[in-house]
């Protein structure tokens, strides 16, 4: 459950701008097409999906969801949110609560987009204010996420009070920056975790083969919120507070933002709790992920700060970047 | 004011409906930690006022439960 918030007014925001059905269909032929050779997150692996070639994510070319349901538990202006988990993960966080299912990408049936589009049409009549797209990860389901936009745009096409979907992708942001191009008109609302201040903590808690995870967010946010200013989509920022990480994590995190984003909205949540290896007696190399926060982290983690730095690795070693002058 | 979102939201048999209100199965995983600190992962309609109880000063949870009183008015 999101508890507290650092929010920066968003507000002022023209109406969104949805993308045309010609638009949707040629995007979701050529991301489709390319899964032959993918580069749809940053690991760019180029491996054949439409062969059912074993991708390190291990995602062929369906898409199966393993979990779905209405949500009281995201921040308030998103409720009711329709959740629909996409199986597969290109991060193995080792505290994830979706886990292991989430990382299996043929849990649950596979998606049938017809079915999808008109199913999601049914929540938002039902009252549903967002689609959240999440999982595992969402942005590895590119294609399905833009058949599903055309095909919704095929079917209520002579429905003249219809608008788009209100998606929002829940995503970890380490995909390549022409995801976040594609879904242009196609994602009214990003929901972007900022997981971790530091390229060290990235590779130790969400697993080896995640590379230059803070130069990728970073860069991911910036031009997420570049596109948000064009087309009225909005962009809120997470960070999921852990035991032992607020030094190396939150307060970068909240440094970096200050000092670039200043006008998206950072949600610190500090409802962390241990889960999937995370939740072992005896995980090993985790640090202190077995525990709850204290009240001291908490906290800490809310402090206004006087000054802090994002560490960047660049070419291998750690650099200091100017300072940051934290909450302002 | 509460009165009314509890009777909005009064499910009758909680316990025996491991369903959220579509009819889906969903496990719900509720965390008692040892200081009193209370943790719900997927957090059903029902559950909303149970929180809200532990927690009746809580403004976010207030929130949830206004969307979830007037989801129910749409689709009961």
């Amino acid at each position: 459950m999101i508890a507290h918030s650092t929010a920066k007014s968003v507000s002022g925001l023209h109406k969104f701008v949805a993308a045309d059905l010609h638009t949707l269909r040629s995007r979701a032929i050529r991301v489709r097409e390319s899964l032959s050779s993918c580069r749809l997150c940053e690991r760019i692996c180029n491996v054949d999906r439409l062969a059912d070639a074993p991708a390190p994510c291990g995602l062929g070319a369906e898409t199966h969801v393993f979990k779905r349901h209405i949500s009281f538990a995201e921040e308030p202006e998103f409720l009711p949110s329709y959740m629909l988990y996409f199986a597969g993960c290109n991060f193995r966080c080792a505290f994830c609560v979706q886990a292991p299912n989430c990382f299996d990408p043929s849990r649950g049936p596979q998606a049938n987009v017809r079915a999808l589009a008109r199913e999601l049409q049914e929540l938002v009549d039902r009252g549903a204010k967002t689609i959240n797209l999440l999982g595992g990860e969402p942005s590895l389901h590119l294609h399905t996420i833009l058949e599903i936009a055309a095909t919704h745009s095929e079917l209520y096409k002579d429905v003249r009070t219809i608008e788009a979907l209100p998606i929002l992708l829940n995503s970890n942001f380490y995909m390549t920056p022409q995801v976040i191009d594609d879904l242009e008109g196609v994602a009214k609302y990003y929901l972007a975790d900022f997981k971790f201040g530091s390229d060290a903590c990235a590779k130790g808690i969400a697993g080896g083969h995640i590379t230059r995870y803070v130069s990728v967010v970073t860069r991911n946010l910036t031009h997420a919120w570049a596109q948000c200013q064009r087309t009225g989509a909005r962009l809120l920022v997470r960070h999921l507070v852990m035991p032992g990480h607020v030094e190396c994590c939150t307060k970068p995190v909240r440094a970096w933002m200050a000092d670039n984003l200043s006008e998206v909205e950072l949600h610190l949540m500090d409802s962390y709790v241990p889960a999937y290896r995370a939740a072992r007696t005896n995980a090993k190399g985790l640090g202190e992920l077995h525990r709850l926060l204290t009240a001291k982290e908490i906290l800490a983690a809310h402090a206004p700060t006087e000054s802090s730095y994002v560490p960047v690795t660049v070419q291998g070693g750690p650099q200091r970047v100017k300072p940051a002058r934290g909450e302002r | 004011m509460k009165q009314d979102m509890c009777s909005q939201l009064k499910s009758t048999s909680i316990a025996r409906v491991p369903q959220d209100d579509l009819g889906r199965e969903l496990t719900v995983v509720i965390r008692i930690a040892a200081d009193g600190r209370v943790y719900f992962h997927d957090i059903p309609i029902d559950m909303l006022l149970v929180a809200q109880a532990i927690a009746p000063n809580d403004a976010q949870l207030a929130l949830r439960v206004q969307a979830a009183a007037a989801y129910r008015s749409i689709t009961q």
